[in-house]
């Protein structure tokens, strides 16, 4: 195809002239959009963390804004719900093995993830305590009482929510550590704690409600942090929290969904955004919502809310996420079995 | 002694066994109202349970539903959309029926060579045949492929045939700046521009007849000084197209030579709280491009002669392409304008020039416009520019009180025929507009009379018509239309110079006005 000399001239001359035209707003408009595809319970701690942030990066950056939405759900079905297209520039999940699939089923992001920050990209930990009604009626003081017959437990869908899993493996953890624990004790441990479940609930914060807004149930598997809202919002008068005598160290995870960010051009804003979780400020937040802070300090300053507590990790009971998913928590696995509706 | 002894016995033990009886009798009561609260709890619990159970399925339904994929039906067409609404189909459409009633001899028709000798004009009038026809049948498909890709597929079938009007993908890449490839309406005037449904009249204006109808290119488009993600001040179009005449829906190009179209259009007062300054617009468009019909490139590339050492000199001859490749005009019921014949062509450069302006407030709407189109044309050695004009304002007003607007209306009130609650919108128009013929195109381009571009006793130099309408709106979708049009004709008519050239013609035309052209017409128009 040729152009006559004069069209050519006209073209030269109008389109860049269009172009800029068309361009010049975009390039004063500095406005960046952050989308934090987050777990159930999170919602308090980041709407702090995205104040704090903003505040910072936009003082930074005069004249440039900052947005950041978050999104919430079961954790597992919001890995999902990043692998089947939603554009997060960052995801903070409840734990490692949600934030890996980014990698195994989607390659969203690089295979070592979990070394771009400290501690595994976990920036915060939690566990997994029992939140019971005021006076606690039914005395229930560890996990062997949830298995008695007419205690009501409230745990969500461990197929869905990865507040469930850490609940089932703290479970099944403490029935392999009893004397003359094995897997087959464990199991049966865990089918009789689950046959006291009514209600399944998709996630963490729809199982709060079935148990602390409709009253339902004896006992809740909370997240510490959850517990700790519950107290807050409803009153001490209302609910208190046990701690049993051994739980699981959660280790909520964190990641840079590097091929949406880089599409967006957000990658640094993200990673400063992760980053920031680790400053002191950051861990200050996280203590100041009841997560357990890695920062010596900020554990230090709210350590009032974080009793001591004999703590096992995934990779000492179950030789890891992965590991641990396949066996229990993959179709088929040992939930599927142990669970019948 | 022993008596009381045995009495108080008696006694105490009687009391004994009835304080005993009373406590357990107490006990018992109140082991039964435990038994009753632990029932009672254990109940409510049951009942706490499979309401909670029963919330639960109505989430997980309306989640479901959320990311199900929706059908819609309604007064904007049919559409199938996915659960985010970023993939869509669209099934939208226009049918148009018309009647048209001629009133005395406003058809012209050129008569043969045997021309009764009782009638000496080479044209004559006739009373033209009023009929009922499909004028529009146009199904539209459109839809999005995510949420940066849109496309178009719009055919009109009203003549039994498919005729392509709009196949094209817009690239939505940001309000400032979107591209769009296929076939569809080149940046142009207000009227041609309007989607056909709201066109004013069923044909469309002189303006509308100097601009072409749809053409195959590429285009950036967008709205620039947009503010909070509302309307920009000033929208833009600039594109390349194959190059299409005055009113031709163009298929193909026979060239290489591009046409390069640029849209101006402000809407300036946009964000001002002056309510009589927010419906004014202005702009303006223009075209150029080189449309050469006469001997295509791709002809002339093997005329000549060429050599080489084996064969020596090999002459081709190649008799010249003659394509024509300029447009005739009409009102859209008679062509009162062509070129001569075949020999005359498009050769040369063609421009358009064509400053629009609208305004609209209330239930009060006028579009101004005015186009100028040059083209080169041939006839054997005679190459002229030639510059035809012409102008149009069209008014239309409410009666009904509906807001006026350039791409749609909502009637306020749909019509409820037959009880009387509802009459639906009924509207006003008007429209006067004028075209002008380059006089050049009637002028003897040699000693020979009959050598012209065009003859000015079978085609008009100028036409000025003008007409009232009245659109009745019985809802969104549904309107009857009647309007009444007349056109004043200046020359087009009369007796022609002999076109002879052995021996060269001497005798130059006679040239009469034709009869004016008068024609009610009404039609029924149902867009979805």
């Amino acid at each position: 195809m040729k152009f006559s000399t004069s069209s050519l001239r006209t073209v030269a001359l109008g389109l860049p002239l269009v172009i800029s035209l068309a361009l010049a707003g975009a390039a004063s408009a500095k406005t960046y959009n952050l989308l934090n595809v987050s777990y159930d319970p999170t919602r308090e701690l980041y709407k702090d963390v995205n104040a704090a942030f903003i505040k910072q990066w936009e003082a930074k950056h005069a004249g440039d804004k900052l947005n950041i939405q978050q999104s919430h759900g079961g954790s597992g079905k919001q890995a999902r719900a990043v692998i089947d297209g939603l554009q997060a520039d960052v995801v903070t999940l409840a734990l490692h093995y949600d934030v890996d699939v980014l990698y195994s089923v989607a390659h969203l992001i690089p295979k070592d993830w979990d070394k771009k920050l400290a501690n595994n990209s976990a920036p915060y930990t939690s566990t997994i305590v029992f939140l019971v009604r005021k006076g606690n009626p039914k005395k229930i003081k560890d996990w062997g009482d949830l298995i008695k017959p007419g205690v009501s437990i409230i745990t969500p869908n461990p197929k869905t929510s990865g507040g469930a899993r850490w609940n089932y493996l703290a479970a099944w953890g403490y029935a392999l550590r009893l004397p003359g624990g094995n897997e087959a004790k464990a199991r049966d441990f865990v089918k009789k704690l689950y046959k006291n479940v009514p209600v399944l609930d998709a996630g963490a914060r729809g199982a709060t409600t079935t148990f602390v807004q409709r009253g339902i149930g004896d006992v809740f598997l909370s997240w510490e942090n959850e517990a700790h809202l519950a107290i807050n919002e409803l009153g001490p008068d209302k609910f208190e929290i046990i701690y049993p005598s051994v739980s699981i160290l959660a280790e909520p995870s964190v990641a840079v969904v590097e091929k949406n960010a880089k599409r967006k051009g957000t990658t640094e804003i993200a990673k400063e955004y992760l980053n920031f979780l680790y400053t002191e400020q950051g861990q200050d937040i996280a203590g100041k919502n009841y997560y357990r802070p890695r920062s010596a300090a900020a554990l230090a300053k709210y350590k009032a809310n974080f009793p001591d507590l004999n703590l096992f990790t995934i990779d000492e009971v179950f030789g890891g996420w992965a590991k641990a998913q396949k066996t229990h928590f993959d179709d088929g696995g040992e939930f599927d079995k142990i669970y019948v509706p | 002694m022993n008596k009381y002894n045995s009495q108080f016995k008696i006694w105490s033990g009687t009391l004994s066994a009835v304080v005993a009886l009373s406590g357990t009798l107490v006990v018992a009561h109140a082991q039964s109202n435990d038994s009753l609260t632990q029932r009672l709890d254990a109940l409510d619990q049951q009942i706490r349970v499979v309401a909670r159970l029963n919330e639960i399925a109505q989430e997980d339904a309306k989640a479901a539903a959320a990311k199900a994929g929706k059908a819609f039906a309604g007064e904007g067409g049919f559409s199938l959309s996915s659960a985010d609404g970023a993939c869509t189909l669209k099934f939208r459409g226009f049918v148009q029926s018309q009647g048209q009633y001629f009133k005395g001899n406003a058809g012209t028709v050129s008569q043969s060579a045997s021309v009764p000798s009782t009638n000496p004009d080479n044209t004559r009038s006739i009373e033209p045949v009023g009929a009922y026809t499909i004028k529009r049948l146009q199904p539209d498909f459109s839809g999005a492929l995510g949420k940066q890709f849109d496309w178009r597929v719009q055919v009109n079938l009203a003549a039994g045939t498919v005729d392509l009007l709009d196949v094209n993908l817009d690239w939505k890449i940001r309000p400032e700046l979107n591209l769009r490839v296929g076939k569809f309406k080149p940046p142009t005037g207000l009227e041609r521009l309007l989607a056909t449904p709201r066109a004013p009249f069923v044909e469309g204006s002189f303006v509308t007849a100097l601009q072409p109808n749809r053409d195959l290119g590429i285009q950036l488009f967008g709205e620039l000084f947009g503010k909070n993600g509302g309307q920009g001040l000033v929208e833009y179009q600039a594109g390349l197209f194959d190059g299409a005449r005055d009113g031709q829906n163009n298929t193909t190009d026979n060239n290489n030579d591009k046409d390069l179209y640029v849209r101006l259009f402000s809407n300036p007062f946009a964000r001002t709280d002056i309510d009589l300054l927010r419906g004014f617009s202005v702009g303006v468009s223009g075209s150029r491009g080189y449309h050469n019909d006469y001997n295509s490139p791709a002809v002339r590339a093997v005329v000549g002669s060429s050599s080489n050492a084996i064969s020596g000199t090999i002459s081709v001859t190649v008799t010249p392409s003659v394509t024509n490749g300029i447009a005739s005009y009409s009102t859209g019921r008679q062509t009162f304008f062509s070129y001569n014949n075949t020999d005359d062509t498009s050769e040369g450069l063609l421009t358009r020039l064509s400053p629009q302006a609208s305004y609209y407030y209330g239930p009060l709407g006028l579009i101004a416009e005015y186009t100028q189109t040059t083209q080169t044309v041939r006839l054997a050695a005679f190459s002229n520019d030639l510059t035809n004009t012409a102008w149009a304002l069209t008014g239309s007003y409410f009666l009904t009180g509906e807001k006026n607007a350039y791409k749609s209306i909502k009637v306020k009130t749909a019509n409820t025929f037959p009880t009387l609650e509802g009459l639906g919108a009924v509207e006003i128009l008007g429209r006067v507009h004028s075209i002008k013929i380059d006089d050049k195109a009637f002028k003897a381009l040699s000693t020979n009379l009959g050598q012209r571009y065009a003859d000015p006793a079978k085609s008009a130099s100028a036409a000025l018509g003008y007409g009232l309408a009245l659109g009745w709106y019985l809802n969104n979708n549904v309107k009857i239309f009647a309007s009444y049009e007349r056109t004043d004709f200046t020359g087009g008519a009369g007796v022609s110079a002999k076109t002879s050239t052995t021996p060269a013609s001497t005798a130059a035309p006679v040239v009469k006005d034709r009869d004016a052209e008068q024609v009610v017409t009404a039609s029924f128009n149902v867009a979805f």
